[in-house]
């Protein structure tokens, strides 16, 4: 699964995720099927962004090379250093941290 | 309440109140018969207020589809309270916009830090069925005002060389904040809340934000901001001063009732609103 913007969303896209309105009501369940009367609604509701099945939310702008992203990991382990990484919550933070790591310019 | 936070609070002129709007807001929004046409008028008085509070409805943080044009408009959609704290969020980004940077001090780190942490925490709100996304969006901006006013309005309180102490030794600012001053960043926000008279949720949420557990009202409020505040110092956006990750506290997860897999999604909407917002507050 992986949230994607609107404007990439085709139909036939399958929800992972139930969608809710900025105000929270919600507006389709998860597993719904999409179609293209659905993105007109999203565009009503104001709707930017959608969990998708099977997308790779990952950025694709942020991609770096097996040894840029050795040396962000690095990095961040050291100032992740006040923190244990084998506790739950802790991993998977480090863990997203390192996902959404990018190139230092 | 820490007496020597407090004296410290009640010597910086700058403080000593918050913007007319904001009372006469806060006034309208705890009147029951008041219609949104009347708070807008009141905001729209202040310009500087009614355009902070314009783009920000207009920004990637609601997506809304139209472009919103009136303050009037923006309370009926975003609502009352949450309209009165958009603009105590943008009045007290004013009041320190004249602040100056100093060599020591990266002002726009510190507020690109604020700002993260402000989305991470709406974000999170989002998530959540009890909190206030606008108010956790508020107290993400403002949790570390403390810090701000040691640094902006004190040239006594050695916080400078206590940042590079603890980067140079590895450790945490905020654990180490009372042994050297008597007292945290913590402090001072509380004692700045209480001069401002903010609602108890932003001041607990602040307040406690390294120690959300031990707050006694607004746990799931405080946790909120603990959590956005670690997630803008994981993507290392911004500068609160502590160059290192603050200790996570595992239960945040639980007392939110917040599973794993809802990380991602967090992570990537702070990554995706964060640039907007930084525009936005920067005037880029």
């Amino acid at each position: 699964m992986g949230i994607i913007s609107v404007d990439k969303v085709k139909p036939g896209m399958v929800l992972a995720e139930k969608v809710m309105t900025p105000k929270r009501m919600m507006l389709l369940p998860e597993g719904v099927e999409l179609t293209a009367a659905h993105l007109i609604t999203f565009q009503t509701w104001g709707i930017t962004e959608v969990n998708i099945d099977g997308e790779d939310g990952a950025d694709a702008d942020d991609e770096m090379s097996e040894e840029e992203r050795a040396a962000a990991e690095e990095e961040l382990r050291f100032i992740f250093k006040h923190n244990d990484l084998s506790k739950t919550l802790a991993k998977n933070i480090f863990n997203l941290a390192c996902k959404h790591a990018v190139k230092k310019s | 309440m820490n007496t020597a936070a407090k004296n410290l609070v009640d010597q910086v002129k700058e403080l000593g109140t918050l913007p007319t709007v904001y009372t006469k807001v806060n006034e309208l929004v705890n009147d029951p018969n008041c219609p949104a046409s009347k708070l807008g008028e009141a905001i729209s008085n202040d310009q500087v207020i009614t355009s902070m509070i314009l783009k920000l409805v207009n920004s990637a943080l609601y997506g809304f589809p139209n472009y919103i044009d009136t303050v009037t408009k923006a309370v009926t959609i975003i609502g009352f309270k949450q309209t009165r704290d958009l603009v105590l969020a943008s009045s007290v980004i004013d009041m320190f916009n004249n602040a100056k940077a100093s060599e020591f001090i990266d002002l726009k780190g510190f507020w690109m830090h604020s700002i993260a942490s402000a989305v991470a925490a709406k974000s999170i709100a989002n998530q959540m069925s009890k909190s206030d996304p606008e108010a956790m969006f508020t107290a993400g901006l403002l949790h570390d005002i403390g810090r701000l006013i040691i640094l902006e309005f004190t040239g006594t309180i050695p916080l400078v060389p206590l940042i590079q102490k603890c980067r140079d030794r590895e450790l945490l600012v905020y654990k180490n904040e009372r042994k050297v001053f008597g007292f945290t960043h913590m402090d001072v926000a509380d004692a700045l809340f209480y001069k401002w008279n903010l609602p108890p949720v932003l001041k607990e949420a602040a307040v406690f934000h390294h120690s959300p557990i031990m707050a006694p009202r607004f746990k799931e409020e405080a946790c909120c901001i603990h959590m956005a505040d670690v997630i803008a110092h994981a993507l290392q956006l911004g500068n609160s001063s502590d160059h290192f990750v603050p200790k996570i506290r595992e239960e945040a997860c639980e007392v939110l009732g917040i599973q794993m897999d809802k990380l991602p999604i967090i992570f990537k909407q702070v990554k995706s609103q964060y640039p907007d917002l930084i525009k936005i507050f920067f005037r880029e």
